[in-house]
């Protein structure tokens, strides 16, 4: 239940709800499952405690009083690659949308039984620590073109500087890159980078997409690297 | 004979009654009306003017005769010889008109003239006064007038002398003028005929806009249109119809919207509620793992109570959910997020994730793609079979079938089947075939969710179906049918399909 | 319904188209000049005469008979061309004289008590009535217009040297609107036949003429 993570049982978990017995509610679970959980109830209060505490996990509701969740997620986003889970009430296109826009690396939808949310959770922790990470003999480092991908290092630059690429993103890169010219399907993706399987949500896939076009792109619009097969997938390349 | 002939040529009937409809009916009516006031009034003046000008033409050549006589040569012969009797038609004759004289048998030569001499009209000159006659032969009329001369005695007193005169006068101007008073009449006919024809399509014209106007706007009202109104014109009757035809639209159009609001705020309602359902439930589902876990160490009691309520935040959280789908089907807010996707596997990926994969019989031909919702197929499959496996019996087989439009997905059990009177109600929301089963077992929505989410399914003017029927060899069959390429959405609102057709 | 509602225009439509045939066939039939009945109107015209009236027979009729004269006339030259007898003409058309052909000369005296005699050179008793109405109203005839007129008082007598004939008058002439006079006894005064009676006239057919 708990799973093979690399990673410590003893995770922290920054969860920023506003509703007092949902808070209570998962902080409860996921405590029970290990995690150190740190609850506040608005988004100030949460990027206050960011700044002077660390965490390896966001989890934050959009519907939010004060700053609204979009907000927060951005600020969390443009500070660096935390990974951020969403809490939506509905799975409604717009709220879905704009929050993997705004940076997110998945979502799920209240109510949400505890053991759903911590399998996210260690998903998207394996995907921020080492399991990306690929021991073995083949080079560690790859170019394709200006994008220089280091598997070990866990660093993509582009021409020489590094890009700061958030672990879902960074997840996908490595994913496509691993079978450059070879199409992937948003459903293989999405159980691949994020352990869905065909239950998942394929607009994640493509809000992830457009989120590592705009950072390792030189434009957005005809893509090089990440490139768009109609009505199949996803393909790495070809140059 | 005639009801056959109504039965059997309905559409030359139709044709009839719009021949003979109000326009012809008021042609007719005006027509005849100016005809027979024309014909009347014309044919009376006609004959009354005719009498007079005949009247006086005979009056004329009547008093022309008789001062003509009174003013003859003396008569010196008596018996008057030929010669005599010539000499008296000749002077009484003019180019005009021929004259003959007569004495007890002799005659001035003139023979056409006593060819028309009749016996009344020489008994009636005998009596001693001035008679006249019309004739006419071979369409030409004419007038005998004839008269005794008679002779007045030394003593004042008259006496007959034995001599006659007849003159026969041509009526060829009369005749001309009557010709002309007739044409007259006849083109009078005419005219007013036209006239009346003018009116009554002009009549026609002024009622039938406002029937062919008002005939429309029912129609265009019948179609939905509920913002139709009639152009008041004028206030005679048609104008109280078209009147009354506006307020009726405008109040039907008044109640149509208060329904369709009272329809939107219930649904909103629902859709509320269901929201603010889940706030709470979502405090309740974070912890119902903890209780889970708890349940066995909970002393007695307190056990049982902690699986219970875990069990039923679960299927409460499953019910929220499913009425917050169905909310989203009714207000037409329900999206396709649509991928490529090869049917077999993803059929096969819902059984593995539910732990199906060995108790079902699949029959999943590789190789079949289609442009659809993963996740929604993977609702309506999981539905399908979970209700095979659980009210069936096994074998519970899944079939894909590939058609060049459409994918087709049979899911059959070899249970009881569905019961005849069960069957068109299966996909009802809340329905329960059988009001002894448990709650416990879904939320009642599950079929109406799936039929809703093939629906969406849609390409252009093909839509997605899901249709339950019994197995002749034993058992339910659930075809699910979705077109292979889809495109947009189900439009929202007043466009969606009637439950009753599946 | 409907039924009736095709039934009915039809049925009116047939009837205008009938009494429209009609009045359209009544109007054409009574176009134009029609031939009438005899019509009657004012009396007679009287046409002039001139001439010297004698009074012949005329199949037992008496019947006038003109003859062109050069005025100034007297009565005894008229009645001198009475005695003399119808002309071969007259004769021709069926006149004849009951007078015998030596009655003259005739000589006429008047006065106004007894009305107008007549002297024949004749025996007057043995002539027929109508002889004696030849002469009666041949007298009567040409008696001067303008004179005391009072017919019951204009008597004629006809004498002769056997004596004389009642004096009388002339129905010929009494009885207006009469082409000859009835035949009547010689007693009493003029007698008219009622007016209903209207002798035929007696005519040539024109294929004898």
């Amino acid at each position: 239940m708990s799973g093979n993570a690399i990673v410590g049982d003893m995770s922290r978990v920054l969860l920023i709800e506003d509703h007092q017995t949902v808070r209570e509610g998962l902080q409860l679970a996921l405590t029970r499952q290990g995690h150190t959980v740190d609850a506040v109830p608005t988004g100030e209060q949460g990027l206050a405690r960011l700044a002077t505490d660390s965490a390896d996990v966001v989890v934050l509701d959009l519907m939010l009083p004060g700053m609204d969740g979009f907000e927060v997620c951005r600020r969390i986003r443009s500070a660096g690659d935390l990974p951020i889970i969403m809490l939506t009430a509905r799975n409604d296109d717009i709220d879905v949308v704009a929050g993997l826009e705004a940076g997110a690396d998945d979502y799920v939808v209240k109510p949400v039984q505890a053991r759903v949310l911590e399998a996210r959770i260690r998903a998207v922790l394996r995907r921020a620590g080492g399991d990306s990470r690929r021991p073995g003999p083949e080079p560690a480092v790859e170019r394709y073109g200006a994008l220089t991908i280091d598997r070990s290092a866990l660093v993509v630059s582009k021409a020489g500087a590094p890009i700061g690429l958030a672990p879902t993103e960074l997840r996908l890169l490595l994913e496509l890159s691993s079978a450059p010219g070879r199409v992937l399907s948003r459903q293989q993706l999405l159980e691949a980078v994020w352990e869905h399987g065909y239950l998942g949500d394929s607009r994640l896939v493509d809000a992830c997409v457009q989120r590592l076009r705009a950072k390792i792109e030189d434009e957005s619009a005809s893509p090089v690297y990440v490139q768009t097969v109609r009505g199949f997938g996803y393909r790495f390349g070809p140059l | 004979m005639s009801r056959a002939r109504f039965v059997t040529r309905p559409v030359l009937l139709d044709r009839l009654r719009w021949r003979v409809g109000l326009r012809v009916r008021l042609l007719l009516a005006f027509a005849s009306l100016g005809l027979t006031t024309t014909a009347v009034v014309a044919g009376v003046s006609y004959v009354h003017a005719r009498n007079v000008i005949l009247q006086q033409a005979q009056d004329a050549a009547v008093l022309t005769l008789t001062e003509q006589i009174a003013q003859l040569t003396p008569i010196r012969n008596l018996p008057p010889s030929q010669a005599d009797l010539d000499a008296i038609a000749a002077e009484l004759s003019d180019h005009d008109d021929a004259v003959i004289a007569t004495y007890q048998g002799y005659s001035s030569s003139r023979d056409q003239v006593s060819a028309v001499l009749t016996p009344e009209l020489r008994t009636a000159v005998a009596g001693g006064r001035v008679v006249w006659q019309r004739q006419a032969t071979q369409g030409f009329p004419y007038l005998v007038i004839g008269t005794q001369v008679m002779l007045s005695q030394p003593d004042g007193t008259r006496r007959p002398s034995g001599l006659e005169v007849y003159r026969l006068h041509g009526l060829h101007a009369e005749q001309a003028s009557i010709d002309q008073l007739a044409m007259a009449a006849w083109l009078t006919g005419g005219l007013s005929l036209v006239l009346a024809v003018l009116l009554a399509l002009l009549a026609a014209r002024g009622v039938l806009r406002p029937v062919r106007d008002l005939g429309r706007a029912a129609r265009r009202l019948g179609e939905g249109d509920l913002s139709t109104r009639l152009a008041v014109r004028g206030s005679d009757e048609l104008a109280g119809v078209a009147r009354t035809f506006n307020h009726t639209a405008e109040r039907l159009e008044r109640q149509v919207g208060e329904l369709r609001r009272m329809e939107a705020d219930a649904r909103r309602f629902v859709a509320d509620v269901s929201h603010e359902l889940r706030t709470p439930l979502a405090a309740m589902t974070a912890v119902t793992d903890v209780l889970d876990e708890e349940a066995p160490r909970l002393p007695g009691d307190a056990g049982r109570a902690a699986r219970l309520v875990s069990q039923e935040t679960q299927n409460l959280t499953r019910l929220v959910n499913d009425l917050i789908e169905v909310t989203r089907f009714d207000s037409g807010t329900a999206a396709l997020t649509l991928d490529e996707v090869d049917v077999a596997a993803a059929v096969r990926a819902t059984l593995r994730a539910r732990g199906w994969a060995e108790r079902v019989v699949a029959d999943l031909p590789p190789g079949v793609l289609a442009r659809l919702d993963p996740r929604r197929l993977d609702v309506i499959v999981a539905n399908l079979v979970g209700n095979a496996l659980r009210h069936g019996a096994p074998p519970v087989s899944v079939r894909l079938g590939a058609e060049p439009d459409w994918i087709v997905l049979s899911i059959g059990d070899r249970g009881p089947g569905l019961d005849p009177s069960v069957l068109p109600h299966v996909f009802d929301r809340f329905y329960k075939a059988d009001s002894a089963r448990s709650r416990s077992e879904g939320s009642g929505l599950g079929l109406a969710i799936a039929w809703e989410n093939a629906r969406l399914h849609r390409a252009g003017a093909r839509w997605g179906s899901l249709v339950a029927a019994n197995d002749p060899a034993g058992g339910a069959v659930f075809t699910l049918r979705l077109p292979r390429r889809c495109g947009d959405p189900a439009p929202p609102g007043g466009d969606r399909p009637e439950r009753g057709r599946r | 319904m409907t039924r009736f509602r095709r039934r009915v225009p039809l049925r009116s439509v047939t009837l205008t188209s009938l009494v429209a045939v009609a009045l359209l066939s009544t109007l054409v039939a009574g176009c134009g000049v029609r031939p009438s009945v005899v019509i009657s109107g004012n009396p007679a015209p009287v046409g002039p005469v001139r001439g010297v009236g004698l009074f012949f027979v005329a199949e037992d009729r008496l019947a006038l008979v003109l003859r062109p004269s050069t005025p100034p006339d007297s009565v005894a030259s008229t009645l001198a061309l009475l005695l003399a007898g119808p002309s071969p003409t007259e004769r021709e058309q069926g006149y004849r004289t009951e007078l015998p052909a030596d009655a003259g000369p005739a000589t006429v005296t008047r006065s106004d008590r007894s009305g107008t005699t007549v002297r024949l050179g004749t025996d007057v008793t043995g002539l027929s009535a109508a002889a004696v109405d030849q002469i009666v109203c041949t007298v009567r005839y040409a008696l001067p217009v303008g004179g005391p007129v009072d017919r019951s008082f204009i008597t004629v007598t006809v004498t002769g040297p056997d004596g004389s004939r009642e004096s009388r008058g002339c129905a010929a002439m009494d009885c207006p609107d009469q082409t000859e006079a009835v035949p009547q006894d010689l007693s009493g005064p003029v007698r008219c036949p009622p007016p209903g009676l209207r002798p035929a006239i007696p005519w040539i057919t024109p294929s004898d003429n």
